[in-house]
């Protein structure tokens, strides 16, 4: 299976090679206005945000609440059977958190909402030691989720929930009055997400919000001067959500090698979510390109991205599948080299997005424009 | 300053530099005039030195991405740095067209792609990332001994970027972006929620901190990245906002001697640069002060004196701004340096980074 889509991915290397030698001048292009040689966006701009970005939030902001009712049943009632409950619903949040972690845009870069949903990485565990101190000092007004939401972004997402439902000390949620704290504030986290969650599908909806800005690109338009600028910002953050899980969540994780591997640099390892995780921010690309719509001026692409997703996600799946702890299983030869193989059709599927749709379409951006510094 | 005064380097007298080849490659070639970093179709990186009128005259290889360069005042000598999280940087050789020698920053610090040179020319300064203690400094080469690292001097801020040495040749200011950064997840930014970014000035004698400046709390997500310094010792700096994109600011910044930092003109002149200046520079008479904003396909052009903006010019994929007499030269992504109206060097096989230095 990896070897069949390591040669599609060869492919597309080699594609993208020939790509690389246009003049620079000829793929970037201003976008200020419209370019007449370029398809209409706007059905598909309208078609991302209402069937891939609000429904995903709307499903954060349910989940969360969600959450936030079962764990006040473990609050009133601490039983292992509560807590195992509590722990089976931070699955789905967590399905729901990378469904939408892609739309790292817009309302999601306001007030640090992404952030505070998700404070990753963490290098020095310097979220992780605030929210230990905070559970040793039962610090009242973290009890509170407006009172939550204006303290440091490392209380109030989805990994100070983790370390509540699965850190050290969390077998005391199910054990009574020692727990009560810690009980009461994962709940608190669970409704400040939904709150965050909510901030920032309204941000989007509202009139004059965000999707409307992207409605109305125009030369007066404050962020979007044209469609196609609308449409590099979806390409780029799939880009960017491929890139993270490649570079940052695995190629970080697994190293080199077995015995050089640092598997505690991923996400999610404490509560055994990691590659589940991993899987849905890959979903959430295939479902940006083609329930949203994105690959559909590029087919061929589109269906070149969701074989090499899906076939990342097959592989996961098997690996999920051995039910052993992240942190084990990257130490294990084998596992170690089927997850060094994922970072071949992942790199493939990036450089689609980043590179190859862009230019395809005219949206590719100048060399000082992108990335800068 | 640690191993600094006991090297005795700033108590030396202005040497030359002895070792440099008075040979020209050329009786026909006119004088080096700029120079900057690029990029080819191919997607190799290469540093390239072009005469006044844009002529090529010799470009050498690089081994990853480059960023912006430090000439030695007596115009011999460039140093070439990497971009940020890059580790290199390679030393050219202006009169014989060659390239020198190349050095690294100590195991732990990789540069910020920003640096300049003593006013005798004998030390090199480099910003730095000092990443597993997340600090910035800037590390000081002996540009005598190889570039041999003699030193380092705190930056009391993270991310220092954009660093140079003030008319008064002792004072160093430089632009801290706040943005904290680790090679273990290359550039990702790690702390947008909690960023400070500020311009220090420093004592390059002592190392010692002068003074520190910052914007209004409200700006704390608008990294400070580069800087020019004008007439009267006014220092102008160009923003980077990581903020929200519906969010409406001024991206340059003036602190004139003796003042507080301000940040310049409406924000709904900026409204179409996104967020974003990539370089700053000032004129020959220091009258004058560019700010490039390639993501809009924007310059600015600013008036010291008053600190107006004097007039927008156009240029697409433009990053690249330098002095060039009363003017400014511009280069781009599409292999274009302009002086004025007039491209004096096009090369569409190339781009044109970030920087460009003229001298």
């Amino acid at each position: 299976m990896f070897i069949a889509s390591f040669r599609v991915s060869k492919t597309k290397l080699s594609l993208l090679a020939g790509m690389c030698l246009l003049p620079f001048g000829a793929i970037a292009q201003d976008l200020s206005q419209s370019s007449p040689t370029q398809p209409n966006f706007t059905p598909i701009i309208k078609q991302m945000i209402e069937r891939s970005v609000l429904p995903g939030y709307t499903a954060l902001e349910a989940s969360a609440l969600a959450e936030e009712k079962i764990i006040q049943k473990l609050c009133l009632n601490p039983t292992t059977e509560n807590l195992s409950k509590a722990r089976q619903s931070y699955v789905t949040m967590v399905s729901a958190w990378s469904a939408v972690e892609i739309f790292r845009l817009g309302p999601a870069r306001k007030d640090n909402r992404q952030e505070k949903l998700f404070f990753w990485p963490d290098r020095k565990s310097i979220g992780l030691k605030q929210v230990r101190n905070l559970i040793v000092e039962e610090d009242q007004k973290a009890l509170s989720p407006e009172k939550l939401q204006t303290k440091s972004v490392a209380l109030q997402g989805l990994l100070a929930l983790e370390y509540v439902l699965f850190g050290k000390g969390s077998e005391v949620l199910s054990t009574g009055d020692l727990g009560r704290y810690r009980c009461h504030y994962g709940a608190t986290i669970s409704k400040t997400m939904a709150l965050t969650a909510r901030d920032i599908s309204e941000d989007w909806s509202k009139p004059n919000g965000y999707a409307d800005l992207m409605y109305n690109a125009g030369p007066d338009n404050p962020v979007y001067r044209s469609k196609g600028e609308v449409m590099q910002d979806f390409l780029r953050v799939a880009s960017e959500m491929i890139q993270s899980v490649r570079d940052l969540k695995l190629h970080n994780s697994i190293k080199d090698g077995p015995g050089k591997s640092k598997p505690k640099r991923a996400p999610l390892w404490r509560s055994g979510l990691t590659i589940h995780a991993i899987k849905d921010n890959l979903n959430s690309v295939t479902n940006l390109m083609n329930t949203g719509g994105l690959g559909s001026f590029t087919p061929r692409y589109a269906k070149s991205i969701e074989f090499e997703l899906e076939q990342t996600n097959n592989t996961l799946t098997k690996l999920e599948q051995r039910k052993e702890p992240w942190i084990e299983m990257v130490k294990q030869k084998d596992a170690h080299q089927i997850l060094s193989y994922i970072l071949i059709p992942l790199e493939g599927a990036k450089n689609i997005t980043a590179d190859l749709i862009p230019a395809e379409l005219g949206l590719s951006l100048g060399f000082n424009s992108l990335d800068g510094d | 300053m640690a191993g600094l005064a006991s090297s005795g380097i700033f108590s030396s007298a202005l040497l030359p530099l002895a070792t440099i080849s008075n040979a020209s490659p050329s009786n026909h070639s006119r004088p080096p005039a700029f120079i900057a970093a690029r990029k080819d179709l191919s997607g190799q990186f290469s540093a390239a030195v072009l005469d006044d009128q844009g002529k090529l005259l010799f470009s050498e290889h690089l081994e990853n991405r480059g960023h912006a360069t430090a000439v030695s005042p007596n115009n011999k000598l460039a140093v070439v740095f990497a971009r940020r999280p890059g580790r290199f940087a390679l030393v050219l050789d202006l009169v014989s067209h060659n390239k020198r020698v190349a050095f690294t920053p100590p195991e732990g610090h990789h540069f910020f792609g920003h640096g300049f040179f003593s006013t005798d020319g004998r030390l090199l300064y480099a910003s730095e990332n000092d990443y597993e203690n997340e600090r910035g400094v800037i590390g000081i080469y002996d540009v005598t001994d190889s570039f041999k690292r003699v030193s380092e001097i705190e930056t009391h801020g993270i991310g220092p970027h954009e660093a140079l040495l003030m008319s008064d040749g002792s004072t160093i200011a430089v632009a801290n972006g706040g943005i904290l950064t680790h090679p273990d997840y290359p550039r990702q930014k790690l702390n947008i929620s909690t960023m400070e970014p500020s311009i220090s000035y420093i004592d390059a004698r002592d190392g010692k901190l002068l003074s520190q400046a910052s914007l209004p709390r409200e700006f704390y997500q608008l990294s400070l990245r580069h800087m020019a310094e004008a007439k009267g010792g006014t220092i102008w700096i160009g923003g980077q906002y990581e903020g929200s994109p519906t969010d409406s600011l001024s991206l340059v910044a003036h602190q004139r001697s003796g003042q507080k930092i301000r940040q310049i003109s409406d924000p709904k002149t900026y409204r179409r640069m996104k967020h974003y200046i990539g370089s700053v520079a000032v004129n020959a008479p220091k009258t004058l002060i560019a700010t490039s904003a390639p993501r809009g396909n924007q310059i600015a052009i600013w008036n010291n004196d008053n600190g107006e903006l004097v007039k927008i010019i156009q240029r697409q994929d433009a990053g690249g701004v330098a002095s060039a007499g009363e003017d400014f030269s511009i280069s781009d992504g599409q292999g274009n340096l302009w002086l004025g109206e007039q491209a004096i060097h096009q090369d569409a096989d190339f781009a044109w980074d970030n920087h460009l230095t003229s001298f």
